[in-house]
């Protein structure tokens, strides 16, 4: 099978009339399975100046779903600038409308291509059984399950992250592959890909001066001035790394399930003061571990930054990718970027990142 | 030697950033993504200004000191690696028409002209390859849907 976006014409793509057809479709099938489980189960978090409404079709997805926005969590439902619909069949017993495209029309990872029109994006993950829908012009979004008691522990660390970067995208912020640590006064990005140290990092601040904005996941904007914002309050380690971090076993959410799961840990429940919703980006750090004990700063040029950051996120995302190396472009032509070479001794970490921002 | 002698950028899935005298380029198709820097980011700077790659081969030669054979070679030899990595291609089409070309200014500070040449490199990266799943969609189910092809564990986050 070659190119599937070779077979379509991209600017005529009847997939776009169909994909809008089909989201009225899951949205009808979503209000039924809202009606079959007693009505919806509506949650609001506030992120910036945008509230983001949770509607839930029952009670099956809350918990897979909302631990990790309950730092933003309003409390009250309010009204908001974008409503995200959440249902799975399994405790609904509502099945997904059969979908207008063919074999043809999927991207090799499952992406339904629709040229990235101004309205719509859609995905489907085949890996997880997930279908996302966002129309932009009704700021209003789908996320389907097959079965919410097989939300993967990595989904329900960084939830709704597609939808998310799809809508931020176009509201002056962009996710990044980064965590972020720092007070409100100003703190780092930690990036570079998976093994790097940055969930190390981002954890081990944990107790010390500096709060906590994510180890893998955040939001950046760069109006006026380059700023990361928390969207996550989750952490993860490998299973065996978790023991180093015994402070953090209160926030453990799957210890029975750690043969098969990374450790996933929500700060925000066991340590909510730590929890930093924003602060101004002073530099980049990007995580190596290095094999002596003292933990140290190399400056590197923004091209190392920007080679530490771009890539791993416009891989990691899905859609609407086209626009995010002009945001992480901005930044590390904003800030320095440096190499923290990681030593053995994990406290230590947190002081050599005090120390940095203390003078600069 | 490059068969055809305009050039033009694969947009629709590449996209780069100039830093200075140092480009970025990431082929979205791909999963590979490059830097390139000094000579080659020049020989990129005039590519994206739509030069000819022989108007490009004669700029070089006046930008750098070194034999016109060798910058000839050296550039040919890179843009043909660019191509041969889909991060441009060869345009047919415009070469018959005539192409408007913009002002490019040269990546080095000062005078490139005391500088030597040295051969435009193509620094590839290849380990994001394995987030891309490069395995089309094959079947579906009964329903309509891919069938899940891959442990999803392996999706998992960085």
């Amino acid at each position: 099978m070659g190119d599937p976006r070779a077979q379509i014409n991209v600017i005529d793509s009847p997939l776009k009339a169909q994909e809008t057809d089909y989201f009225d479709q899951v949205h009808s099938a979503f209000e039924k399975a809202a009606q079959s489980t007693g009505g919806k189960v509506d949650r609001s978090i506030q992120f910036g100046e945008f509230i983001i409404r949770l509607s839930f079709a029952g009670p099956a997805l809350e918990s897979r779903i909302l631990p990790a926005f309950d730092h933003l969590s309003t409390g009250s439902v309010l009204t908001p600038s974008l409503t995200i619909n959440l249902w799975d069949s399994a405790s609904t017993s509502i099945n997904l409308p059969r979908p207008p495209w063919i074999v043809g029309d999927y991207l090799p990872r499952g992406d339904i291509w629709s040229g990235e029109s101004d309205q719509m994006v859609t995905l489907y993950e085949p890996a997880n059984n997930t279908l996302c829908l966002l129309d932009r012009s009704r700021n209003e979004a789908v996320f389907w399950i097959k079965d919410a008691s097989k939300v993967p522990y990595y989904e329900s660390g960084a939830p709704l992250r597609m939808v998310l970067h799809w809508w931020m995208s176009g509201h002056g912020y962009q996710l990044v592959h980064a965590g972020a640590v720092g007070t409100p006064h100003g703190g780092v990005l930690l990036t570079g890909k998976g093994g790097s140290g940055k969930s190390t990092t981002a954890l081990a601040c944990i107790g010390s001066e500096l709060g906590y904005a994510g180890d893998d996941y955040c939001m950046i904007s760069n109006s006026p001035a380059p700023c990361a914002h928390s969207i996550f309050n989750s952490g993860k380690l490998n299973a065996e790394d978790a023991y180093r971090f015994p402070k953090l076993r209160s926030a453990l959410s799957n210890a029975d399930r750690l043969a098969t799961e990374k450790a996933l840990f929500f700060i925000y429940q066991v340590f909510p003061e730590t929890v930093v919703r924003e602060f101004p980006i002073r530099a980049i750090f990007i995580p190596r571990v290095a094999g002596s004990s003292e933990t140290h700063l190399k400056p590197v040029s923004p091209v190392e930054g920007f080679l530490a950051m771009a890539p791993s996120t416009i891989f990691q995302l899905r859609g609407v990718r086209k626009t995010i190396h002009k945001s992480i472009g901005e930044i590390t032509r904003k800030v320095p970027s440096y190499v923290l070479e990681l030593g053995t001794d994990i406290e230590e970490i947190p002081g050599v990142i005090s120390d940095w921002l203390s003078r600069n | 030697m490059v068969q055809s002698n305009q050039l033009t950028i694969n947009q629709r899935d590449v996209i780069y950033e100039t830093f200075d005298d140092e480009v970025v380029l990431i082929n979205l198709d791909n999963g590979n993504y490059y830097s390139i820097a000094d000579t080659a980011a020049q020989v990129w700077s005039f590519i994206e200004a739509g030069y000819s790659v022989d108007d490009i081969v004669n700029e070089m030669a006046q930008l750098y000191q070194g034999g016109e054979e060798d910058i000839e070679g050296a550039v040919n030899a890179f843009i043909s690696e660019l191509i041969q990595d889909e991060l441009i291609r060869p345009n047919q089409g415009m070469e018959a028409e005539g192409h408007e070309r913009k002002e490019v200014k040269p990546v080095h500070k000062g005078d490139a002209r005391e500088k030597p040449f040295v051969p435009p490199k193509l620094n590839r990266y290849t380990d994001m390859q394995d987030l891309l799943l490069l395995d089309p969609i094959h079947e579906v189910d009964e329903a309509g849907w891919p069938n899940p092809k891959t442990d999803p564990a392996s999706l998992s986050d960085g």
